[in-house]
Formats: structure tokens, sequence, C-alpha cells
């Protein structure tokens, strides 16, 4: 199955004529025929019935144009997004970490707004890896990520500050009464922990260790957001930042001794100096963040 | 974009390296390093980073392989649907709820559904989340709109819509009332402790609600089982007695309107309630099963209270407005 034949299909159907409907795609008639029957016999049905002249869906070619209309849906959103990214460069692409994403998109970015209208500024998140490699390919300018050592032979570096994870515990699970005194007193309830390619699970594991638990039951989520959203859900005892738990989240916040404090960092490519857009980037944020 | 070319794409990424890729896939990998640095000449962007050993997606590759994905997937719903209109199975989906929100969602949702399906049989069955509960363990319907104090039910599987909020309201006139005219739904509300209702007749809901034994038990910890003076499981009626005086009850936020002069309180910790859809644990869900989920979860009624609550609401804010202009 093709993208394309999709699309002929779509326009047989509305169409109704072999002829006008290969027109639309500069085909003969006999190729848009032959690629029909080729569908048709893989999927091991009749898609259209010829009646009177005209091409009328039969009940599965009904139910194959509902699923082609919304994956051709998809592929022109998809074509779109990537124009977008592609087509007018930002002037300043800045890529953030999950945990300090929504600060970023929240105190930073309206502000260099309003410093340049004229400029636009892109901010997308990824893992503190991922985030590396962008700003050395060229695929970000400037980059918000957590670590746990600073330096780096081929980055500028700032640090803004550290932060360390705590366990956060839905008072949900907990009921009213029950408080923890300390991370082993969970060693009944779920876990949610973020996934193996995180660069942030050694840390996550080490303090399971240190707590000596074997979790029963653990969900796995991609990022700290989703893991976050998942412990507002009550799913289960969820290690967070400290940055980002909220007593106002309805959980007990259970500080962890074996946690170690990583940095918070903003950097840049050495090899790139810094635009005027960049470094009045750099300066808001190493005041707010 | 073509089938082949999305289970490359999807392939390079969950492999992290092409050659592991290509081994997968049983093609050279020569092959499938051409086809990707043609596919981004093609689309004027890299899609991934090679660094060192392992692929790196990039931005732009993000998103392609997200439109892959969902092409692959929609292929395969598509087959799946294909062959069970081809056994000439008809779909049939009965939706069980309770009377009143569940049946009031289901009013909201079935044009939509049809639109979509109209091939699929749409049922409703309404009654109490234990009857609902034995229904869908004996398979008698398949989904069910249903409300739970705990996210993890034995042998039911659970999809959370929304939490909702167990509030006191007290009658007017309580020496515990307050003027809550003002309350919005974002408001945070007082917090109250059940040993200060002391003295207060209770009104509360029948064993068929799903928050029935969290109240019961709370009520018997702060010694208060004997001020029940009325149960009723219709919470409309229970929420038009405590405006008539009859008494406070649990129930949960929303019913609550401004206009009323009822005073709400809230506990520490809170008493939530989540509403969501049930299932029997282990099965699977089909296309338009999943679309119901999701038009539910679109069109999740709050009770008529709430609608017009938020009319009050809009209606102050504009007088509220409107003064700021004349003065």
């Amino acid at each position: 199955m093709d993208v394309t034949l999709l699309e002929y299909l779509t326009a047989l159907a509305e169409t109704g004529s072999l002829t006008k409907a290969a027109r639309q795609f500069f085909i003969s008639p006999s190729a848009l025929s032959q690629r029909l029957s080729r569908e048709e016999q893989e999927l091991g049905c009749a898609l259209f019935v010829r009646t009177g002249g005209r091409f009328i869906p039969t009940e599965a070619g009904e139910i194959f144009l509902r699923y082609a209309r919304e994956a051709l849906q998809v592929r022109d959103d998809t074509y779109r997004r990537l124009d977008l990214l592609t087509s007018r460069r930002a002037s300043l692409r800045i890529v953030s970490s999950h945990q300090l994403f929504s600060g970023a998109a929240k105190q930073i970015l309206p502000r260099l707004q309003a410093l340049f209208p004229g400029s636009r500024f892109d901010l997308f998140p990824a893992d503190s890896a991922a985030a590396r490699q962008y700003l050395l390919n060229d695929l970000a300018d400037m980059g918000l990520l957590c670590l746990l050592a600073s330096g780096d032979t081929l980055l500028n570096q700032t640090v803004l500050g550290t932060d360390r994870l705590t366990a956060a515990i839905p008072l949900s699970l907990l009921g009213p009464e029950r408080r923890l005194k300390s991370l082993a007193d969970g060693q009944d309830l779920p876990f949610v922990l973020l996934g193996p390619s995180s660069p942030f699970r050694p840390m996550e594991d080490e303090l399971l260790q240190a707590a000596h638990i074997y979790p029963g039951t653990v969900y796995e989520a991609d990022n700290f957001l989703i893991a976050r959203d998942l412990m507002r859900a009550g799913s289960g005892i969820t290690f967070l930042p400290e940055s980002m738990t909220d007593p106002k989240d309805d959980c007990q916040i259970l500080p962890l001794s074996a946690a170690r404090d990583y940095y918070r960092i903003l950097a840049w490519p050495k090899y790139r100096p810094l635009s005027e857009e960049g470094e009045a980037a750099r300066n808001l944020i190493s005041q707010s963040l | 974009m073509n089938i082949r070319h999305m289970q490359y794409m999807a392939a390079i990424a969950d492999e992290g390296s092409l050659s592991r890729a290509a081994r997968r896939l049983g093609v050279s990998q020569p092959a499938l390093t051409n086809w990707l640095s043609d596919l981004e000449q093609e689309l004027k962007t890299p899609l991934f980073i090679r660094s060192g050993r392992h692929l790196t997606l990039t931005p732009a590759g993000r998103i392609y392989l997200d439109g892959c994905r969902r092409i692959i997937q929609l292929k395969n719903q598509m087959l799946r649907a294909l062959s069970a209109s081809k056994k000439g199975l008809k779909e049939s989906i009965i939706l069980g709820g309770s009377p009143i929100r569940g049946a009031r969602t289901f009013a909201c949702i079935f044009t939509d559904f049809r639109n979509k399906y109209p091939e699929v049989d749409l049922d409703f069955v309404s009654g109490h989340n234990n009857e609902l509960k034995d229904a869908l363990l004996k398979e008698t319907i398949t989904l069910s709109l249903y409300g739970s104090t705990e996210i993890s039910l034995p042998d039911l599987e659970f999809i959370k819509i929304a939490d909702e909020e167990l509030v006191l309201m007290l009658p007017p006139g309580h020496p515990l009332s307050y003027d809550a005219s003002r309350v919005t739904p974002e408001t945070d509300l007082p917090v109250i402790r059940l040993e200060q209702l002391t003295g207060t007749p209770l009104l509360v809901s029948k064993s068929e609600t799903s928050y029935y034994s969290t109240i019961m038990r709370l009520l018997g910890a702060a010694g208060l089982t004997s001020s029940i003076i009325f149960r009723s499981n219709v919470v409309p009626l229970l929420y038009d007695m405590v405006r008539n005086g009859c008494g406070a009850a649990l129930i949960p936020r929303a019913y609550f309107s401004p206009a009323d002069s009822i005073s709400i309180y809230s506990f520490r910790p809170k008493l939530i309630a989540y509403q969501g859809i049930a299932m029997k644990q282990g099965h699977r869900l089909t296309d338009a099963e999943q679309y119901l989920i999701c038009l539910t979860m679109k069109n999740w009624g709050a009770p008529v209270y709430l609608r017009n609550y938020a009319s009050y609401y809009m209606q102050k804010k504009m007088e509220q407005e409107e003064t700021k202009l004349w003065m």
C-alpha cells in the first residue's frame, strides 16, 4: 500500500470515473485501473463496483476510504509541520530538557518575543543527551540541559543552579491517615519511573537500591512531564525534580537523602558565537531560571 | 510516503542503528543508508544525527516518524475492520452508565458515533455501579461509564476521564455557613473536619454509588453515623434537600450552584472520586470502541447544575465589566 494510491482511490470515489480521476494525477486510466485491481487482489475483496458506467465504492470500499481519508490528513499535517520547521529558519532555536521546558515557555519566550517582535523563536523539548547532539549538529543554538557534571569541551556552559530528585506520593494512594516516613515504607505501592532510555533512569534505580526496594508494579513514562501527570492521576510513587513538585498536587513530598544533586545548565556551542537574540536569551535565562 | 518506507523509518528509530535496523528488516545496510539519504534529500532536512554509533532523531525526524507511525496504525486498523466485515460480523457495543449522568453523556455522543461508524450497533444500558460491574464481568455490556474512588479495580480495567471532588454542602442558615455566592469552579474552598458537624442531620447516598463505602468509613470514624436521617442514590435530590434546609450532604462539587445560598467546604486530604470508563480485564478495544471512549472524554457531561452555574458565572462577570465601563 502506498499513500499515493490512497489519493487515487479517494479521487475515484469522488469523481466516479477512472478517466477523470486519472487525469487529476497525470496518469493513464489503465494505469489507475491496474493499481486498483492489484490493491483489491492484495486485500482479497472488491473495493468498487461498476454500475451504469460509474465506480461506486462497495461496503469494504467505504471502510477502506474512511481510513484512507484519515491517512491522507495525517500525511498533509506531517508535511505542513515539516515545512513550518524548515522553511523559515528561526532566529534562535532553543532545545530544552523536559523539566525546564515549561519554565522556558512561560518565562523566557514571551519576553524574548517582546524584545524582538520580528524574530521567530523555536523552543522544543528533548532529553539532555539528545539536546547536546542538537547543539553540536546545528539543530539548536542554545540548550537547557540537566547534567550530573558540568564542563564540556565543545559547549560553553553557564550553571543555572542545582536540583535533585524527590519522591512524590499521591495522597489518593495513601488514604487519609497514612504518610510515609521513608521510601522503604512505600514497598507495597506502585512506582512511576522514566523509560530505560532516559538519562535519569539510572539515578532512579540508584534511589530504589539505596532504599532496598524492588517495586512490584512499575509504570514507565517517557519524560518527567508525563511522569508528573501520572503522579497527579494517582498512578504511583514518582521521582520528580524538586523544582517540579508542588504540594498543591495533593501528594506527599518526601526528600531523599540518597539523591544526588545535578546541574541545570545553559549551554551553547563553542564554535558558533551567539547572535544578538542569543545574548538576550542568555541574559534572560540566567536571571530568571 | 509509502508503507514500506514508513516501516524502515520506524525500525531505524527503534533500533537506533542502521545495521541493526537493516538486519531486522532483512535488507542490506548500504541500501538502507542510501534510502535514508534519499529521503532526507527529498524532505530537504536531516532526520537523524549520526553521532558515534547511535542515531538520534532530529526534531524534523520526530515529526516525520510520528506521521509514519500514525499511518501504519491506520493501515492495521483498516485491515482489521475489513476482515471483520468480510466475515459478516456486525460489531455491537453496549455501553453501561448511571441513569442520570450516564444517560446524559450517551445522548451527547450518539450522533457523532453513528456518523463515523454507521455499521456498528450502539446500545445503552443504565444501572447502578454494582450492577454495572456485574454486567461487565458477565459480559452483558461491553464498556461502562463508571465512578470509583480507586483507580485499580479487581478484574476490571479502568480509564480515568476526570477527577471529581466530593465536598460538604451545608444548608442555608447552618451555624458554619458562609456567603458562597462568589465561589467559582476554580476557587479554593475553606476546609472543614467532619467532627465539626456533630448535631447536623446528614443526607447520604445509598450503597449503590461509587463513593458510598468511603463516605461511610469517614462518617464512622467521626462518630456521625447516627446523624444520618435520609439515604438516596439520586444525587440531584440530595442537593435539593440541602437547599431546602433538610441537612448537610457529601456530594460531587459539580452539583453546586452559587445562586442557591448553600455553603460548600472541602476536606484535607481532598475526597476524590474518579470518573471514567471500565471494561473487563484483558478486553481488547476495537477501533469503534476507542472512538467511543474519545467521544466520551470530550462530552463528559457535567450535571445540568454545572451548566447553570457556568452561565450564572458568565452573567456575573459581564455585569462586573459593565459596571467598570460605566465608572
